[in-house]
């Protein structure tokens, strides 16, 4: 089949062809979310080269993982899944480094990203005074529309769980909001 | 709930002020060219053949079903050989549910709760595992229902006598469990399935009678219709239990 064909598949026949050794149909695949997925990795770290790096690692994750994958109706949100999963793991070699060079601002993800958010612009400051897991809650159900239960089946949490951390988020947000008004306002 | 609305439209509002960037395309174009290698060397399996898949199936069924099966089919055949006539016949249709039940205990093990996740985390998919089970049990069914039938037929029984003992509490037997397995998903439904084995096998041989002589005024169409409306019945309850298995959403399959 021509991959003009392959274009209009959903993911699951797409995910079905590769597995029956057709690999053209994983270009369509990649093409369908690399971007989605980069915009995803670039909200999470802040930064253009680290979201590119994460949204390398994420898709040879996927390659790897393709053969033993069996939930074929969510193919988004595996990959959202995975997606997640190594930006948490960028944190973390990144927090690694910073204790081992002993740096001084080593307080954790959350104080380093309020540092970095100075330079920031106004949003992008807001969304990374956020805590890692209420940042990543938020931008998953406002920039990528997933529902509650999927976010908690990607993050492998209760969908309360879930919901308590889009809301901690979603009040957070709207303090900087407020505080933001505030300060414009003087 | 009007003010969480408005809290939700308040922040996508702030939040769009915050487009995240374009990839960069020869970065893109790298990744690409990156993951089309990495595919090459992945090994790719080919799909099983079904009835590589079916022997793969039966190999997980515990030993204990096939012969607790195994020994109720030489209960049917002790029964023709030792009793024969009606009360052959009938033994033989109390002996059918049990069997069917049996069946229903290695089926039930795809839909208590924690056997989802379990299945899942293995990369596999419950509805195919359960459809491989349907239909690795319906034809050990089918083959002792024929052993059944057969020795009602050489009994001197009727081809009305093996509609109404051997396939219409076969088929309303089955088509129960199914339904009883997909509505109450519960861990200890094995005793639940057997009593419910038991129960029926009691109805009929309670009942049976009532039943023959209300048939034997309507003749072959009365026992015609009987035999369609179980395998309509049958026939809804398998597509009800498979349609069941999409329900994925309900279940969360974390672990925590």
């Amino acid at each position: 089949m021509g991959k003009d064909g392959w274009s209009k598949q959903s993911d699951r026949h797409l995910v079905e062809r590769i597995r029956k050794g057709e690999r053209g149909a994983w270009d369509i695949l990649a093409e369908r979310y690399y971007d989605e997925i980069f915009r995803y990795c670039w909200y999470r770290t802040g930064n253009e080269s680290a979201a590119a790096d994460c949204t390398q690692e994420t898709f040879l994750h996927m390659i790897q993982g393709l053969a033993g994958y069996a939930d074929e109706h969510r193919f988004r949100a595996w990959a959202f899944r995975i997606a997640s999963n190594v930006c948490t793991d960028y944190f973390r070699r990144k927090r690694a480094v910073c204790v081992g060079e002993e740096v001084l601002e080593a307080q954790g993800a959350e104080d380093r990203a309020l540092g970095q958010a100075e330079d920031a612009c106004y949003v992008e400051a807001a969304l990374l005074s956020l805590t890692e897991a209420q940042r990543e809650a938020v931008i998953l159900k406002f920039y990528h529309g997933f529902k509650i239960r999927e976010i908690a089946q990607m993050l492998g949490i209760s969908s309360a769980a879930a919901k308590g951390r889009l809301k901690q988020g979603m009040d957070r947000l709207k303090e900087e909001m407020e505080s933001g008004k505030g300060e414009r306002g003087n | 709930m009007r003010s969480d609305g408005r809290e939700r439209k308040e922040i996508t509002a702030f939040l769009s002020g915050n487009e995240a960037p374009e990839p960069d395309r020869n970065r893109k174009e790298a990744d690409m060219a990156l993951f089309r290698q990495q595919l090459q060397e992945l090994p790719v399996s080919k799909d099983k053949n079904i009835w590589v898949r079916l022997w793969e199936q039966a190999e997980y069924v515990h030993p204990a079903s096939w012969t607790v099966q195994f020994l109720i089919v030489l209960a049917g055949i002790w029964l023709a050989k030792g009793f024969g006539g009606k009360p052959a016949i009938m033994g033989i249709s109390a002996l059918v549910p049990i069997f069917t039940a049996v069946g229903g205990f290695e089926i039930s093990k795809a839909v208590h709760y924690g056997m989802w996740e379990l299945e899942r985390s293995c990369k596999y998919d419950t509805r195919k595992i359960a459809g491989m089970k349907l239909f690795l049990f319906g034809m050990c069914d089918l083959a002792a229902l024929t052993v059944f039938s057969l020795l009602i037929y050489g009994g001197g029984g009727s081809f009305m006598d093996i509609c109404l003992w051997i396939l219409v509490p076969f088929n309303i037997a089955a088509g129960s469990y199914l339904l009883f397995l997909e509505r109450f998903p519960m861990r200890n439904g094995n005793l639940v399935l057997l009593c419910m084995g038991c129960g029926m096998a009691t109805v009929q041989v309670s009942f049976g009678k009532w039943l023959e002589t209300g048939l034997a005024v309507s003749g072959m169409t009365g026992a015609g219709m009987m035999l369609a409306a179980s395998f309509l019945f049958l026939a809804c309850a398998v597509l009800w239990f498979g349609r069941g298995k999409e329900r994925e959403d309900e279940i969360l399959w974390n672990l925590e």
